[in-house]
């Protein structure tokens, strides 16, 4: 079974990396990233495109090289170290299978090259094809596997090599929904049977909360914060990440603070009461609240407020609604509600003015990214 | 900071590995040959086919008219030839696109193992030896050849009709040996043709020769242009089929050139002519990369995103 | 109306089409039964079936009794410029199938400065006509003193030869997925194993391709071979060429034939490969 522990298992220092385009002039795909990995966590790196984490992933396998920085396998500098001959293997985006090798020779090919003795190859081909679900496709073409089968392919010949680190390049994108969905429990499934650190680069935001034991959001080359997954969701340190991660309602507008309660002034609109801890009275500041941190019902106990919207529009999920509406001074609000079979809810029409009851610890506080 | 570069050091290594034998193979064996042929071009011939090495404008003069005089005199002859062989060298062009435009629809309009065979056909005989295909037009032309001899016997003509040695059989000789090139280019951007443009088009209510001329022609208009190039190049340059099929009648720059260099023994002269033939080549071929580039430009700048 | 003017105008299209290849093979299907003509006189008249000119091309005695010993060729002389033709187009292909390939590696993985360069020169050698690559190669050859010999015709022929093989290479490389080279790399392979176990099986079929459509280029040449094969080495195409301007004889059909065929079998098999998929 998998343990994560503090150890640190690969570090990178101050990654620099930029390049000039055509198109776009210099990019800065890595602009001063330190991050430290532990032994056999599952970190992602999650992002919009362009955000540089394809980058960081590359120049950790040693695809690309860094300008300034360095990476750290266990205390040992890598930039020297060709990518042969670091103990990193890729799941690639689009697989990157051998068109013209059979399956077990896709798989076998990182033993082979190490030159690894024939019976053990063919052993431990066995052995991950079984652990990836492919027993009795060994002699099949890649281009006879469906994109799923494909997917497993490529992580067996990843896994095959024990690598200290697997990477994992945007690996489920080119499936579809459902069989995404399913190869993330089995992803994390076997990341706990194999127990090797996993870095996996993601665009898409559920499934780096589904996965992850810690999540680095990036932007513009820059890490922004880097947390477990329910301290990237409860917790986002700035404007960005929080509208990046889930869905959020965020207001800008200024701190008071007055005796023993605080509230947030919104600009041209109504207050929201927050705890401000480590914040002055007068700070810009952004407060969050998530969609399901509203209440239609008022009838909760506790301090806390409330906004009134009015509806635009109801959109109906199935296991929820989303409210759509607009607060007095025009400002979108988002809420959600849980849906229950015969409940009032349902009675809801756009152009109806509700309140949204929230609690005291509900709003999230984050520094103004304006100031 | 030094063992940063093991990974750009190894591509050095590659890349000077990879790009050492063109470098060498070209530089030594095509860059300087032809540097040496334009040095040629302004020497003076010597006796027995030797040259002077000083400066001599007068080959260029024998062709334009500053010649030396004193036996080099200014010939307008070679102008002549020249222009005639431009004028061959478009009129092979024209023919070819006449002949290939339709065939490309054709061929493109087919389903897929009847394409790839037809294809296929047509390609081969341009890897049959130049040499047995002009001497095939040789023996259905002349007087007492396959043509001649089948219209003589239905009747059609009663005097064997004089093909060989004229203009005609020069142009039947360069278009037959030369279709490939244009077949190929038109082809490839006429199997690149949406036909759901032509469909639009008619949808529009223009006529056939409206979508033709508005729609067809110019989105095949970069394929036309790629053969008409690679047509007129070696036209231009054709010596064995005039020397064939052309005999002393008819003579291209190309004969003259040959000449040059193996009988009169005049290489600086002989460069002169070549020189002038690679400066039209080298000339068209800019305008024509020149105009796919204004091409290509204002695709990109209409934001075009079909394929 | 409209799908009848349609139907109409396909079938025009049909027999303009037919007409075409009839004028591509027709010339070439003409040479053929001309070679099995034992009309000595007048290649146009039938007048009954025989292999004497491919018998007495290769030196044998005619079968038929109307012929006398004055047709036949020396063996000798073909079967050496036979040799010299195979000389030169096996050691210029080869060599352009590596310099080709290499080229085609360089262009395709690699960003460097002065690549459009590289690639501009590449067509050079394709597009500049043959007389002026012919009279250029001989200049230079007989002015740094090399003497013109078969070595010299390969070199020649190498300068097109290889941007050929670098087109049929490099088109194969960019439809080939370079991240499978990056795969192997982060598998544990070297870049020579890479090379070897991943890039050339997957480019193999465009540079055999390469070697054949090379090798047959080579075979073919008449106009750069004119200008720099010595007066005393002689390739086939050089003797078709002086056979013809000697007269037109039967045994030319014949050997006109065989070429052709030879031909067609190595070009076939060119096309098929460069246009094999994985």
């Amino acid at each position: 079974m998998r343990q994560v522990s503090e150890q640190e298992v690969l570090r990178v220092d101050g990654a620099r990396k930029s390049f000039r385009t055509p198109e776009s002039g210099v990019v800065t795909p890595l602009d001063g990233i330190t991050l430290s990995i532990r032994n056999n966590e599952f970190l992602t790196l999650l992002g919009p495109s362009g955000c540089g984490k394809t980058t960081l992933l590359k120049t950790i396998a040693g695809f690309e090289e860094l300008d300034e920085g360095e990476i750290f396998l266990e205390g040992r500098a890598m930039s020297a170290v060709p990518a042969h001959r670091r103990p990193f293997n890729t799941v690639f985006q689009n697989y990157a299978l051998f068109p013209h090798m059979t399956v077990a020779g896709n798989v076998g090919y990182g033993l082979q090259v190490a030159g690894v003795k024939r019976a053990e190859e063919t052993a431990r081909v066995t052995d991950v094809l079984r652990l990836v679900g492919l027993s009795g496709l060994e002699r099949r073409k890649p281009a006879q596997l469906s994109g799923g089968q494909q997917q497993r392919v490529a992580l067996a010949r990843a896994l095959i090599n024990r690598p200290r680190v697997l990477l994992l390049d945007e690996s489920l994108s080119a499936l579809d929904r459902k069989l995404r969905q399913s190869m993330q429990i089995e992803l994390k499934n076997l990341q706990n049977t194999v127990g090797i650190t996993f870095i996996f680069v993601t665009h898409d935001q559920e499934e780096a909360l589904t996965m992850s034991d810690r999540i680095a959001v990036m932007d513009k080359g820059r890490i922004l914060q880097l947390g477990t997954p329910a301290e990237i969701y409860d917790t986002p340190k700035n404007r960005f990440v929080a509208g990046f991660i889930g869905t959020s309602n965020i207001f800008s507008g200024t701190l008071a603070k007055d005796g023993g309660t605080s509230r947030v002034d919104i600009e041209g609109g109504p207050a929201i009461a927050v705890t401000a801890d480590g914040f002055a009275s007068g700070d810009k500041v952004d407060v969050m609240l998530r969609p399901e941190h509203f209440a239609l019902a008022s009838g909760r106990t506790g301090a806390g407020g409330s906004l009134d919207a009015v509806i635009e529009n109801i959109v109906f999920v199935g296991t929820d609604l989303h409210l759509h509406g607009r607060l007095a001074n025009g400002l979108p609000v988002v809420a959600l509600e849980r849906h229950a079979r015969g409940a009032g809810a349902l009675s809801l029409a756009p152009g109806q003015t509700v309140t949204l009851h929230y609690q005291a610890t509900a709003p999230h506080l984050m520094k103004s990214q304006a100031a | 900071m030094a063992e940063r570069s093991t990974i750009s050091s190894q591509r050095r290594k590659a890349l000077f590995v990879l790009l050492t034998p063109i470098t060498l193979l070209l530089g030594a064996f095509f860059l300087i040959p032809l540097g040496i042929m334009v040095v040629y071009s302004f020497l003076e011939p010597g006796l027995y086919g030797g040259v002077v090495w000083s400066f001599y404008p007068y080959n260029y003069g024998r062709i334009f008219g500053w010649p030396l005089g004193g036996g080099e005199e200014f010939e307008p002859l070679y102008i002549q030839i020249i222009l005639n062989s431009l004028y061959y060298a478009a009129l092979t062009v024209i023919v070819t696109l006449v002949v290939c435009y339709p065939v490309a629809f054709w061929v493109s309009r087919m389903g897929p193992l009847a394409k790839n065979i037809v294809l296929f056909a047509i390609t081969l005989p341009f890897f049959a030896n130049l040499l047995v295909r002009i001497y095939a037009w040789l023996l259905l032309l002349r007087p007492t050849g396959a043509v001649n001899t089948a219209l003589l016997s239905l009747g059609i003509i009663d005097q064997p009709l004089n093909m060989i040695f004229t203009e005609f059989a020069v142009i039947v000789g360069l278009v037959y040996v030369l279709t490939p090139f244009m077949f190929l280019p038109i082809y490839a951007s006429v199997e690149r043709l949406d036909w759901s443009l032509v469909q639009a088009s008619q949808d529009l209510g223009a006529t056939p020769f409206q979508t033709f001329r508005r729609v067809i022609l110019p989105l095949t208009a970069p394929g036309i242009a790629g053969g008409c190039v690679i047509v007129f190049i070696p036209a231009l340059g054709n010596f064995i089929v005039p020397s064939f099929l052309g005999g002393s009648k008819v003579q291209m720059t190309g004969n003259v050139i040959e000449r040059q260099f193996l009988q009169a023994r005049n290489w600086p002269f002989g460069s002169t002519l070549a020189m002038i033939v690679m400066a039209s080549v080298l000339l068209l071929v800019l305008a024509y990369t020149l105009w796919m580039r204004r091409a290509a430009n204002n695709e990109r700048l209409a934001g075009a995103g079909h394929v | 109306m409209s799908k009848r003017r349609f139907s109409s105008g396909w079938t025009a299209l049909h027999i303009y089409g037919a007409a075409f290849l009839i004028f591509l093979y027709a010339p070439l299907a003409l040479i053929t039964v001309y070679s099995f003509n034992s009309n000595a006189l007048n290649m146009a008249v039938w007048t009954g079936f025989t292999f004497d000119w491919y018998r007495t091309l290769f030196g044998m005695q005619p079968a038929g009794a109307a012929f006398d010993a004055a047709f036949t060729e020396n063996p000798d002389r073909i079967f050496g410029v036979l040799r010299n033709s195979l000389i030169v187009a096996l050691s210029a292909s080869a060599i352009s199938t590596v310099i080709g390939t290499a080229t085609a590696l360089a262009t395709a993985r690699y960003d460097f400065v002065g690549k459009r360069i590289y690639q501009a020169l590449l067509f050079m050698p394709m597009i500049m006509p043959d007389i002026v690559l012919g009279i250029a190669l001989l200049i230079f050859f007989v002015g740094v003193g090399f003497k013109l010999s078969l070595a010299t015709i390969i070199i020649g022929h190498c300068t097109f030869l290889s941007s050929y093989v670098y087109i049929i290479v490099a088109a194969r490389l960019a439809g080939m997925d370079n991240t499978l080279e990056v795969a192997s790399a982060d598998l544990g392979a070297g870049p020579v194993t890479t090379f070897r176990r991943v890039t050339l099986p997957l480019i193999m079929p465009g540079v055999i391709g390469g070697f054949l459509l090379a090798f047959i280029i080579s075979l073919d040449d008449v106009v750069i071979t004119y200008f720099i094969a010595g007066v005393d080495t002689q390739t086939l195409p050089l003797f078709i060429l002086a056979m013809v301007r000697r007269g037109i004889r039967p045994q030319i059909n014949a050997l006109a034939v065989l070429l052709i065929m030879f031909s067609f079998v190595v070009a076939s098999a060119g096309l098929y490969f460069r246009s094999r998929r994985n």
